[in-house]
């Protein structure tokens, strides 16, 4: 029998010393199985008990080899865990700096859950649940896991036979969207008491950094919409940006800043500030690159051609903007938002999207938020099957 | 039959006298609360939308039909399902076998199967349902109603004839339009020519979801880019004054999730638009069963 280069590699491997994985935890342990994860990952399995015994001597540093015997099947057992992550080479223990995501108790969709690996589906769901950018905010940061509550009410299913997403119908279209356009959730960023805005936005950076290397399209929901901006600064890394903000004008100095912050991001082009209608347009003292479009403007003729035709766009849509019951202010019909979407898929590449402003204890929020959702979905069909 | 016993509410719908039903029963309005959302597994409340919408008509001036309030069903004396269902059913039975016009407050929309089910001596009947969904969902694996699938099972009812859904929109797992060969479905008004022209009894259902979000938001399930009041009541006005409306019902107005009373008072005034209606067509063509 010849020797495969995997052989060898396992038998190596088998050879070093290992240990532990600083972020393994045990979910369930009963007199015959342990159900073990990665805290870092959500990576999880079912071993017997002989085995989560045998993997604990790994507390201290030691050889696989050496502890359950070369070439026995507790050995192989042993290599399956360490290609898994449970066991990591000694001298080589990563620090463990806190987990950064967590997993939400259900999913955007109901779409399968996303480790924090490269994630091969074609768009990927980010939740960062923040809201210390904004003083109206207070209390966007349930905002994800209440809007995957909602989104149930519309869940991500798959054909019985392909295994393909089936998508929607956009019954206001007269067509099928995302047919065939696979979703993942990869749970919440983590925000520990106390935290700096700094520390998480990086963290938000790396995250992403981790799920969208085979390209997926990133969703992030927030929270308030300063958390766009870590996800705005990853993407304009792999290419010239254009942002596209359906929003009300900033109204706290931050918020101002952020746009001329964001603008000042090397590749990131234009800033275009969609908004409601009653708003004026640009500001004699906006920066270079940033335009104030209202929205019936946008959809009559002015957005599409000052940006021009075939831009990478990011594209943030507030949902505190959207119209609803008992406010009074200028806000976004959904039927404006969802022509707009579709008007931008068809001439730009959407290259992440934001649903920010997502606060369950604002009014109606039922309604609103089931608009947010049928929004999201346009604006995934705008960047995935625009027609 | 025994009469169905029927709770009786602190003041009736629009300030109309509520009680027992009076001697002379032919041609009147009766209205029939039916405070159940057992129907929705999701999102609970539209248990109290009789009384929402009661309270809220207070506000509203008389529509120019009258009637009286016969109170609501029972539902929390440990009834199951089923039996509020029958409940529904036989006090609807009761108010059409006396020849009156049953309008029924809900409740969820599951409810409204007893109500068309119970008009059966009036067919063929041809419904038109106010909704932003078209309430056909399979049957599979449920042998119970609920409000996703209540108009495929009114489907199923041997006298309803033709079905009209008015207002579906937004996203759906697939097109929900090719559902049935009687069944029609269209976004919003224009009303289509051939439903303003015929003689059958006419059910109308109006599942306050129909509405945009940001005029009755306090719905289970809304959907954006609804229809407006004006034009919802523009449309019961003409149905109600061209076809014989023989019972008709709201539902699904949940006062937990509403917003200073919009979504209860557009219920009720677009219940006044449909009473508006009916006292504009000549009372002998539309108020009996008579020629049904």
């Amino acid at each position: 029998m010849s020797v495969t280069a995997a052989s060898i590699a396992t038998s190596k491997a088998i050879g070093e010393a290992l240990v532990l994985s600083p972020w393994m935890e045990v979910e369930h342990l009963d007199e015959t199985t342990a159900t073990i994860y990665l805290s870092s990952d959500g990576t999880r399995i079912r071993v017997p008990l002989p085995l989560h015994r045998l993997l604990l001597k790994f507390r201290a540093p030691a050889v696989p080899s050496e502890v359950a015997g070369a070439g026995s099947g507790a050995a192989k057992a042993l290599d399956q865990l360490r290609k898994k992550g449970f066991l990591v080479p000694a001298d080589a223990v990563p620090a463990r700096n806190g987990r950064q995501v967590t997993d939400p108790p259900v999913r955007l969709f109901d779409a399968p859950a996303q480790k924090l690996a490269p994630a091969r589906a074609d768009v990927v769901v980010l939740g960062v649940p923040w809201d210390f950018g904004e003083a109206g905010a207070a209390g966007a940061r349930r905002g994800p896991l209440a809007i995957r509550d909602i989104s149930l009410q519309l869940l991500y299913r798959l054909d019985r036979e392909s295994g393909r997403p089936i998508g929607w119908y956009d019954a206001d279209r007269r067509r099928a969207i995302l047919a065939g356009v696979t979703i993942a959730d990869a749970g919440d960023i983590i925000v520990h008491h106390g935290e700096g805005r700094s520390a998480v936005f990086e963290r938000i950076r790396d995250v992403l950094d981790a799920l969208t290397g085979e390209g997926a399209l990133p969703v992030l929901l927030g929270g308030d919409s300063s958390v766009a901006y870590p996800l705005i600064d990853q993407r304009r890394q792999n290419g010239a940006l254009d942002v596209i903000r359906i929003g009300r004008p900033a109204a706290s100095t931050g918020a101002m800043a952020r746009s001329r912050q964001l603008l000042a991001l090397p590749g990131v082009e234009r800033y275009a500030q969609v908004v409601p209608v009653g708003f004026g347009a640009d500001h004699g003292d906006d920066p270079e690159g940033y335009m104030r479009v209202p929205i019936d403007a946008a959809l009559e003729h002015a957005l599409v051609p000052q940006l021009g035709e075939g831009r990478r766009v990011h594209v943030g849509i507030d949902v505190d903007a959207l119209a609803h019951a008992g406010d009074s202010r200028p806000s976004f019909a959904y039927r404006q938002v969802h022509a707009l979407l579709c008007r931008l898929g068809r001439a730009h590449r959407i290259a992440s999207v934001d649903l920010c402003g997502i606060n369950p204890w604002a009014p109606c929020w039922g309604a609103v938020s089931m608009t947010a959702v049928h929004l999201l979905l346009t604006a995934l069909s705008a960047a995935k099957d625009p027609a | 039959m025994t009469r169905p016993r029927l709770q009786l509410p602190p003041h009736g719908l629009f300030d109309w006298a509520a009680g027992e039903a009076p001697a002379r029963r032919k041609g009147n309005i009766e209205v029939i609360g039916v405070p159940s959302d057992f129907g929705n597994a999701y999102v609970s409340g539209a248990r109290l939308g009789p009384a929402a919408i009661r309270a809220s008509s207070l506000g509203l001036p008389q529509p120019a039909a009258g009637g009286i309030d016969r109170g609501d069903v029972e539902v929390f004396d440990d009834a199951d399902w089923a039996q509020i269902i029958e409940r529904v059913r036989a006090a609807v039975v009761d108010t059409a076998e006396a020849g009156a016009l049953p309008l029924v407050l809900g409740g969820d929309h599951a409810v409204s199967y007893a109500a068309v089910a119970a008009l059966d001596q009036a067919g063929p009947l041809d419904i038109v349902w106010f909704d932003a969904h078209t309430d056909f969902c399979p049957l599979t694996d449920t042998g119970w109603h609920n409000h996703k699938q209540v108009l495929r099972r009114i489907a199923g009812l041997g006298h309803v004839g033709r079905m009209l859904v008015i207002g579906h929109r937004g996203l759906t797992y697939f097109d929900e339009t090719q559902q049935w060969a009687n069944l029609d479905v269209i976004g919003g008004g224009p009303l289509p020519e051939s439903w303003l022209r015929s003689e059958r009894p006419l059910y109308v259902s109006v599942d306050i979801d129909s509405l945009d979000p940001c005029i009755a938001p306090g719905t289970g399930h809304p959907v954006p880019g609804g229809l407006g009041l004006p034009a919802l009541c523009d449309m019961l006005r003409t149905l109600a004054r061209e076809r014989r409306v023989m019972g008709a019902d709201v539902m699904e107005v949940n006062p937990l999730l509403d917003h200073g009373e919009m979504t209860s008072l557009a219920a009720a005034t677009a219940l006044a638009a449909l009473l508006d209606g009916m006292a504009a067509r000549s009372p002998a063509a539309h108020r009996t069963f008579e020629g049904a």
